[in-house]
Parts: C-alpha cells; sequence; structure tokens
C-alpha cells in the first residue's frame, strides 16, 4: 500500500520540477497523459498514451525526466517508457441514459472474458494471500506448474464456499499461460460442460464436443459436485478425463466437497478425481484474514490501518467474500464521510452487514434428519425402539451435542423426555461408529451440509 | 532549404497532410505542416499525435533544411496556384517562400524543434494485406463505430483474420455491422483495433495503392507505407466483444424487398422522425402487408407500404430510423433481407446475394 501511495507522490514531485525545465506548450502537451505504473529496483516505469509520447520522451525530454526523478527520489537509477493507459475514473452513463431508454442494447457486455480459455485474469498467484489454511494446496498447484501433467494429475481442491478455489486454479491456468501461450488451457464450471454436453446431444454432434476437449493441454473444471447425479455428462467427462491422462495433460477440479461425499458420484470418476492429489481450503485464520484484507485494499487504493483490519478480521469469522463485501462498505463510507473511520463505525458495518447466524431449531433438526432417513418425523419422539427410527433419533443427539452444544439433560428432554444417560449412549455410540464407517461418515457429511 | 517541385504533387501531399493539422492544440506546433529537403526528397509531414502521416517527393536538386508552416495557409497558397506550374519552395529569414512564374508568398515559418518524430514501428510484426479489400471492409463497417470514448474498443475497427477470410467489425452496442471478405491466401496475423477516428487517413492512403500493402504493428502501434507514402497510427488495446455469440439463429419472420424501396421509404420517414428517431415497422405475412409508419407530434406522420416477399409471424417493432438507414451504407446488391429474432431480440440486414455483410441493429423498447 504504502509504495502505491509513494509513486504517485514520486511522479508528481517529478512533474512540478519538470514543469519548470520545459515549455508550457511542451509540458502540458507530452506530460499531462502520464502516470507511473510502477518503481522496480529503482527503474521508474511511466505510463504514456502512445508510441508518439514514448519516442518523444526517450528523445528530447530523457534527461530532465531523469534529473526531476533523482530529485524526488534519490535511488533513482532509470527510466523506461511503456504504453500504458491510466485507468482513470470514467464519467459513466452520462449521455447512454437517455439514449439506451430507448434503444436496447446489444448485449455485448456478456462476452469479454470468454474467449478461447475463459479465464479470468485477475485471479494470479501475485494477488493470492497464502496462509495456513491453504498453503497446502497452493505448494501442491505451485509443483502443478513446474510440471504440469507430471507430478499430481488431477488436482482435486475442495472447501466451503468463497475460500479461494477459483482463485487458485484460475491461477494455475494463468500463470501456465503466461509461461508458455502455446498450450491450449480452458476452464470451464461443470454446468457450463453439462450445457455443452447437452447442447451437442440435441443438434447431435457429439463428436465435435468430445474433440473439442481433448485437444486441450491444460483442463480445469470447476465446481464439479454439481455433476452428482447425471450419468451421462459423468460418463463423457470420464472418457475426456482418461484420453487427457493418457497424454498427460493437466487436469484441475474444484469442488465444495470431498469426493467420496458427493453423492450420486459414479465409482470409477470418482477414483479417478482421487488419483492425483486431493487437497481442501479451509476457512482462512485470522493472520491470513488480516493478511487477506490489506491485500484486498491496496487493490482498491485503500490505505487500511491495522487495527481495523484486526478487527474486521476478528469479527467477521466466515469466508473471503465476506471479508469482501464487509471491506468494500467499509471503503464505500470512509469515501462518502471524507475520513478514515473509527472503531465504532467498523464494527457497526459489520454488525449491519454479516448475515446473522442461521438459527436451526430442533424441530427442524429432527424434521431433516427424518426426511434424509424418510421416516416420519413424529415417530423420532415416540418411545420406539425400531431400528429405523433408532438410528435417526441417535444422529440427531449427536448433532445436537457435537454442532450445537446443547446440555445432555436439554436434549433428552426436548426428544420426547429420554434419560440423559440414554443421550450420552447415543453420542459415544454413533461417535465411535463413526471412526470406521464410511458410509455413517458420509451421512452425517451430507446432513450437515444440508443444515447450513 | 531550397527546392522546385511539380505543383500537382506538392498539392496531393499539402492537402492530405493537412487534413491531420490541429488547430489550438496545446503544442500550436501541431498546426503546420513539417516540410523537409533532405538530398533528393521532398518530405511532408503532419500528425495529431494519433495518426502521423508523411509524404515523399521526388525532386531534382534543392538545399537540405527543415521548417514548419501553417498548414492551412500552406494548402491555400498552393491550391491557388495555377495548375501544371511548377513551385519553387526557399527559406528566408523567418518565411517559407513559396514562388513560382506569376508571383510568390511569404508564410511565416514555426518553431520546427517542437515538431514531434513519427514513430517507426521497429520491433513490430510484418505482414502484408491486399489494399483494395482492407478498404473495403474498414468502409463497410466503420460507420458503426461508437462516438463516445467511454469504452474505446467500441470506437474502433476491429480487423481480424479467419483463415482466408478477411473479417472487419464494428459496434456502437446498438447496432453492428460485420463485412467478410475472401481473401486469395491465408493470412496470420494477430486481430488488430483501428480506433474509428483515424480510419479516415488510412482510407485515403489504401486508396491509392494496389495488391499488397506492407504493415508494421506491434500492440500500440500500426505503420504502412503506400509507395511514396508513410502513415501510423495508434492502436486501440483491449479486447473486442465476441460479437459472434449475439448473432441470432433463428428467425420469427423474414422480409425481402428491393433496396431501392427501402431507401425511399426511410428517407421519407426522416422527415417525420420524433427526438428518438423511432420509426414502426409492421410486417403482416398472412395479408402480405409489411407497412412502415413514422410519427412526430408537432410534424405529423407518414406511412407506406413497401413491396416485399414476407414469410413467419406477425410482427409490429420499432427501430432508430438512422440506424435503418445506416444498414443501407454498403449494400449494393439489389435487394435485400431483413430477418427478425423477436421483440427486443436484434434484427438482422442483409444484402440479397452477397453473404459477405450482415448488419445487427437493436428495436427500441415501445
Amino acid at each position: 500500500m504504502t509504495q502505491v501511495l509513494d509513486t504517485k507522490k514520486v511522479w508528481e514531485d517529478a512533474l512540478v520540477d519538470i514543469e519548470l525545465s520545459v515549455s508550457r506548450a511542451n509540458f502540458s502537451t507530452w506530460f499531462k497523459g502520464t502516470h507511473v505504473v510502477k518503481i522496480e529496483d529503482g527503474i521508474v516505469f511511466i505510463g504514456v498514451p502512445s508510441q508518439f509520447y514514448k519516442d518523444w520522451l526517450a528523445d528530447k525530454h530523457h534527461k530532465t525526466i531523469l534529473r526531476a526523478l533523482r530529485n524526488a527520489e534519490p535511488n533513482t537509477r532509470g527510466v523506461e517508457y511503456i504504453i500504458a493507459r491510466e485507468d482513470k475514473k470514467k464519467p459513466k452513463h452520462e449521455k447512454k441514459i437517455l439514449r439506451s431508454s430507448a434503444v436496447n442494447e446489444l448485449p455485448l457486455d456478456q462476452h469479454y472474458i470468454n474467449r478461447a480459455d475463459n479465464l479470468n485474469p485477475r485471479y494470479t498467484f501475485e494477488s493470492y494471500v497464502v496462509g495456513p489454511f491453504n498453503e497446502l494446496a497452493f505448494a501442491a498447484s505451485q509443483a502443478v506448474v513446474k510440471e504440469p501433467g507430471i507430478t499430481y494429475n488431477p488436482l482435486f481442491i475442495y472447501g466451503n464456499t468463497g475460500c479461494g478455489k477459483t482463485h487458485l486454479i484460475q491461477a494455475v491456468g494463468n500463470h501456465l499461460k503466461k509461461l508458455n501461450n502455446t498450450r491450449k488451457i480452458f476452464y470451464t464450471t461443470s454446468e457450463r460442460f453439462g450445457t455443452d454436453i447437452v447442447t451437442a446431444i440435441q443438434q447431435n454432434n457429439i463428436q465435435n464436443v468430445k474433440e473439442k476437449y481433448r485437444q486441450y493441454d491444460v483442463l480445469m473444471m470447476d465446481d464439479v459436485q454439481f455433476l452428482s447425479g447425471k450419468d451421462k455428462l459423468q460418463e463423457e467427462l470420464f472418457h475426456i478425463f482418461n484420453s487427457l491422462y493418457e497424454n498427460n495433460k493437466q487436469i484441475l477440479f474444484s469442488s465444495d466437497r470431498h469426493p467420496s461425499y458427493i453423492s450420486d458420484l459414479t465409482d470409477r470418476l470418482r477414483s479417478r478425481f482421487g488419483q492425483g492429489m486431493i487437497i481442501d481450503v479451509t476457512i482462512p485464520d485470522h493472520e491470513s484474514r488480516v493478511a487477506i484484507l490489506k491485500t484486498k485494499a491496496a487493490h482498491h487504493n485503500f490505505l487500511l490501518g491495522d487495527e481495523l483490519a484486526q478487527i474486521i478480521a476478528n469479527e467477521v469469522e466466515g469466508n473471503i467474500r465476506d471479508l469482501e463485501g464487509i471491506l468494500n462498505r467499509v471503503i464505500c463510507q470512509t469515501q462518502l464521510k471524507g475520513k478514515s473511520l473509527d472503531i465504532n463505525d467498523v464494527k457497526q458495518i459489520v454488525k449491519n452487514n454479516l448475515r446473522p447466524q442461521k438459527n436451526v431449531s430442533v424441530k427442524d433438526l429432527v424434521e431433516r434428519v427424518s426426511r434424509y432417513y424418510d421416516v416420519e418425523s413424529t415417530v423420532i419422539y415416540e418411545k420406539t425402539r425400531k431400528k429405523e427410527v433408532v438410528k435417526p433419533r441417535q444422529i440427531i443427539m449427536y448433532l445436537m451435542r457435537q454442532d450445537f452444544n446443547i446440555s445432555y439433560p436439554t436434549i433428552g428432554q426436548k426428544l420426547g423426555g429420554r434419560d440423559h444417560t440414554t443421550v450420552i449412549h447415543s453420542c459415544e455410540k454413533i461417535k465411535r461408529e463413526l471412526t470406521d464407517d464410511s458410509i455413517l461418515q458420509r451421512e452425517v457429511e451430507e446432513i450437515r451440509a444440508m443444515l447450513k | 532549404m531550397e527546392c522546385t517541385v511539380n505543383r500537382e504533387e506538392l498539392l496531393e501531399a499539402v492537402l492530405q497532410t493537412e487534413k491531420l493539422t490541429v488547430k489550438n492544440h496545446t503544442l500550436p506546433v501541431l498546426s503546420c505542416i513539417h516540410v523537409e529537403v533532405s538530398g533528393d526528397k521532398l518530405l511532408l509531414s503532419a500528425t495529431n499525435l494519433e495518426v502521423g502521416i508523411r509524404f515523399s517527393i521526388t525532386i531534382s536538386d534543392g538545399k537540405d533544411g527543415v521548417v514548419a508552416v501553417s498548414g492551412s495557409v500552406l494548402s491555400h497558397v498552393i491550391s491557388s496556384l495555377p495548375s501544371g506550374t511548377s513551385v519553387s519552395l526557399s527559406t528566408q529569414e523567418g518565411y517559407l517562400v513559396v514562388a513560382n512564374s506569376e508571383g510568390s508568398s511569404k508564410i511565416a515559418l514555426q518553431e520546427a524543434e517542437d515538431f514531434p518524430v513519427l514513430p517507426e514501428v521497429d520491433d513490430g510484426d510484418s505482414f502484408n494485406l491486399p489494399a483494395k479489400e482492407l478498404h473495403a471492409a474498414i468502409s463497410a463497417v466503420v460507420y458503426c463505430a461508437s462516438t463516445s470514448t467511454i469504452k474505446p474498443e467500441l470506437s474502433s475497427v476491429f480487423i481480424h483474420p479467419d483463415g482466408a477470410v478477411l473479417i472487419a467489425a464494428a459496434t456502437d452496442s446498438f447496432r453492428l455491422a460485420e463485412k467478410r471478405i475472401p481473401l486469395k491466401e491465408t493470412i496470420e496475423i494477430e486481430p488488430f483495433l483501428i480506433p474509428s477516428k483515424s480510419t479516415g487517413s488510412l482510407l485515403k492512403v489504401l486508396e491509392r495503392a494496389d495488391g499488397m500493402v506492407k504493415m508494421v504493428s506491434n500492440k500500440h502501434q500500426l505503420s504502412v507505407t503506400v509507395d511514396t507514402v508513410y502513415i501510423t497510427l495508434r492502436l486501440v488495446a483491449g479486447t473486442f466483444p465476441d460479437y459472434t455469440q449475439i448473432i441470432p439463429k433463428e428467425f420469427v419472420t423474414e422480409a425481402t424487398m428491393l433496396t431501392h424501396d427501402f431507401e425511399r421509404v426511410l428517407r421519407k420517414a426522416t422527415v417525420f422522425s420524433d427526438q428518438f428517431n423511432q420509426t414502426v415497422v409492421t410486417i403482416s405475412p398472412k395479408e402480405k402487408k409489411c407497412f412502415v409508419y413514422t410519427k412526430n407530434e408537432s410534424v405529423g406522420e407518414t406511412k407506406d407500404s413497401i413491396q416485399a416477399a414476407l414469410t413467419g409471424e406477425s410482427l409490429e417493432i420499432s427501430f432508430n430510423q438512422k440506424y435503418l438507414v445506416d444498414a443501407l451504407h454498403s449494400v449494393s446488391t439489389d435487394s435485400i433481407t431483413i430477418q427478425f429474432a423477436g421483440q427486443s431480440q436484434p434484427a438482422i440486414v442483409s444484402p440479397v446475394g452477397d453473404s459477405g455483410f450482415i448488419y445487427l441493429v437493436m428495436p427500441m423498447n415501445r
């Protein structure tokens, strides 16, 4: 952040100096459109609007510029000119409002990223914050970048929403693209893949789609959990996977859960997902949250004080998207007020904007679990010992204890007046069975997902 | 500086360069033509910092030298000289003396030192494009480019090859034109975006050329040399939207009519257009009727029927008629087909028997 402010200041100081040594006409023509892009190792990179400016400044004013920059920043060793437009705040939609009310616009906006690879250039490793919560995933993707198709193939990344899965796999794609532009890279979501296949079936040219996917050197597929229950898609993906894998092409998947917990996934696909490397990214810890906040703030050219960053990181425990939302609010409010916010303001923003923690009532829990096991929710409360009722009841007790920290006697009371020892027994039993019963594990995992 | 030159040759160069001079720029020298004698060449250049152009005229002998003189004054002087004569240019104490057998004029000099150097693209890719085809492609679409500067890529003409086809496209997000011109051989170039404002000078230069033109471009700059003329212009950085995705493939109604009829009716409607230029097109294939209706409270209204072959559903749809007129700009065939994809879907105007041109236009909200 300090870097961003500095470069601006350096150039402003230098401009004041330059203004004195060149004629007014020259100054306003050649220097008005310039800005500093970056300063690296004492080399100042000056962004100019076009080749005309680049040639002219380099030819005629190089010495003046260098001297002025040295006065402003003694460590300056050299100046480079690059053609780059300054991102100005654009005066948006002034005239358009009148016209667009009359004529509809062509829907062009949706088709900007939609190029050959679908990658969003914003997602890079440089902008990815690494912390304990994702360092393993980061290391794995670095390994993939070094030897695509060999080290970990496929790389399967899973984790909760808003933890940076998409960012990570797209960063791999962007990085590989930068290293070698001839590689055919493709990013897609399982949903888009589905649409591709379905249209192809409709138009009777499924072969073309197969060919299309098989030509890629790197294939990234986001949110594969949506393939659940779609047999035809799974079959196509299976074949594409095989042909890519055989040719040592890198494949990356992301999902919101471990492949074993994706329901209705054919075993052959499940086992292939697990063939390379499966890594999870979790919710960021406190320090990482602070680091993420700072990076994002720097992106917006916003100076976020340490104290405020700590507070936001403390209050917002959820995913990175929540953090970003709060940060945007803070930036917006700061601009509105024209001064930096104090602690109470920030706390207020956090309080107003965070989703309330979802309250799950006992009744809800019972209803969902009984629906999951397909039993009447009322029988849970009854004193029946039928096997098909006992299991859901025990799971309910286990979840109430584990996830909601309700005391044993209360649990007993809520579920039809049972003794607290019964409850303890049930909880212990489920806990024990969970350690080696993988089916039960999956069931509990799925129920938990439903409750979120 | 001193030289003698044929008036016709000089006139063309002066008129062309004068178009690029800028009056009232912060840099006053941009209103000038830069005149240089170097060896057996007389060089005239001008730039607006977007486009730079340089004409080179061969002369028998002269004295080297560099001056800058007001473009408008010089063009005025040269065009008033009798044709077929020879003109001598020389400097004399702060003036450029333009003399012929009749008399002489003295034009005040300006600081030639400040005149920008025209960039040479030396680190770029060089490629050849056929001049006629490139000219045709650009002029067929350029009027669709946006005039606003908010999105630079939309105020440009997008040039890209597709195998052995040269494609030019432009849009202001309300309508879009695409021209495809088949070439003799496959070309492989990176797509580029020419600012629509710079196309005027480029087209003028391309007009003179025959066959292939050598071009050099890097990401930011494009240079073209045609005979004795050098032109260099700034390219727009950015991506053009993938417009092929929005071209409708299924249509509810189609109308084919004579280009002349449609043009005539629209021209009449211009008088009656309101502030939004709204024109209502009514098509009823069952009753074999096609009407164009325009109304303006303060002027009146007009309703005209057009002879047309119609298929599909009945439709009543409004357009900005200026956009419809524009569609006919680069149509040279006798008849056109208009295909409608329904309300608030783009309609396509295309010449019958020429698959190389399509024009997309959005209807108006009702």
